[in-house]
């Protein structure tokens, strides 16, 4: 499989790196995991490093180009991006920077957060861990992983995601994802997302 | 994201623009002490908001305890398309009032 290699340490917008044609595409500014997780059938597949994620709009660059990939109506690009931004989300914040989304659950611990937040900027061997996007036809439906280096954790019960309650401490994303896919499934101890989403590509 | 405020005795109107996302929750802190010290009043307006996620949300619940806690009232105006539809689907609409 081919890869394309761009710079995410300068780049403005995703959107026209993803629009270029490649299949899969490697952050020059990220380390690059080995082996490179994603199949020979990707249909699209993006590393990039935690700085990229946190500057640039991956989600919606991601699941435009994924959408502009298939056959038109093929998924519900509403559905793939709002999930899409709480996977990457997850993994950029709990998963490559170590932040504990339950700090946030006060005001104090929400100060505390964003001195965490602001010292993982600063790390860069931090801002270089990457971040792994990419999209796979499966029976029924495309499913999009997204993959950190993080500690992982143990994800909640399905029962337990289903209903989204407005809370400080986190939790919401993982209901908005719950909601919006077919079915999610967590590997690599938690590190690994898979979310499948209905279509008929 | 981009924040504006301006602030009237005790009245405090807070624009929101662009994406409120995972990205700008360094930031979030500022923010609900921009919205809740010394007011009585705290209108958000999100007509420029064009994407809200789970942590962006979480912003406006940190807000919503502030205002709680400090007797604020508090107002949620202009949202739009993306971002009211995520709003009452998470039932913030329960927590603001919405203008």
């Amino acid at each position: 499989m081919a890869h394309a290699v761009f710079d995410s340490s300068v780049l403005s917008d995703l959107s026209p790196v993803l629009d270029g044609g490649g299949v899969c595409w490697l952050d020059q500014a990220s380390a690059l995991p080995r082996p490179l997780p994603w199949p020979d059938d990707t249909l699209l597949g993006v590393v990039i490093a935690t700085a990229g994620a946190l500057a640039l709009d991956l989600a919606p660059a991601f699941a435009a180009a994924l959408v502009r990939r298939l056959p038109e109506g093929a998924i519900c690009s509403e559905e793939l991006c709002a999930a899409l931004q709480e996977a990457v989300g997850n993994a950029v914040t709990h998963g490559n920077m170590g932040l504990d989304g339950s700090m946030r659950a006060s005001l104090e611990g929400l100060h505390a957060y964003s001195r965490a937040m602001e010292a993982a900027k600063a790390d860069p061997v931090i801002m270089g861990l990457p971040v792994c996007v990419w999209a796979e036809r499966k029976a029924g439906g495309i499913a999009v992983s997204v993959e950190d280096q993080g500690a992982g954790f143990s994800p909640p019960s399905s029962d337990s995601l289903r209903t989204p309650v407005p809370r400080a401490g986190g939790g919401m994303g993982l209901s908005i994802i719950a909601r919006s896919v077919r079915d999610l499934t967590f590997t690599r101890g938690g590190r690994r997302v898979t979310m499948t989403f209905p279509g008929s590509a | 994201m981009q924040m504006t405020s301006r602030r009237d005795t005790d009245r405090v109107e807070m624009t929101l623009s662009g994406r409120l996302t995972f990205a700008d929750a360094g930031q979030f802190a500022h923010v609900v002490e921009q919205a809740t010290r010394g007011v009585k009043v705290c209108t958000l307006d999100l007509a420029k908001l064009e994407f809200i996620d789970s942590t962006g949300m979480s912003l406006l619940v940190h807000i919503y305890d502030a205002g709680q806690a400090g007797g604020i009232k508090l107002t949620i105006r202009n949202a739009q398309g993306m971002v009211a539809d995520t709003l009452r689907r998470a039932s913030f609409d329960s927590l603001f009032e919405f203008g």
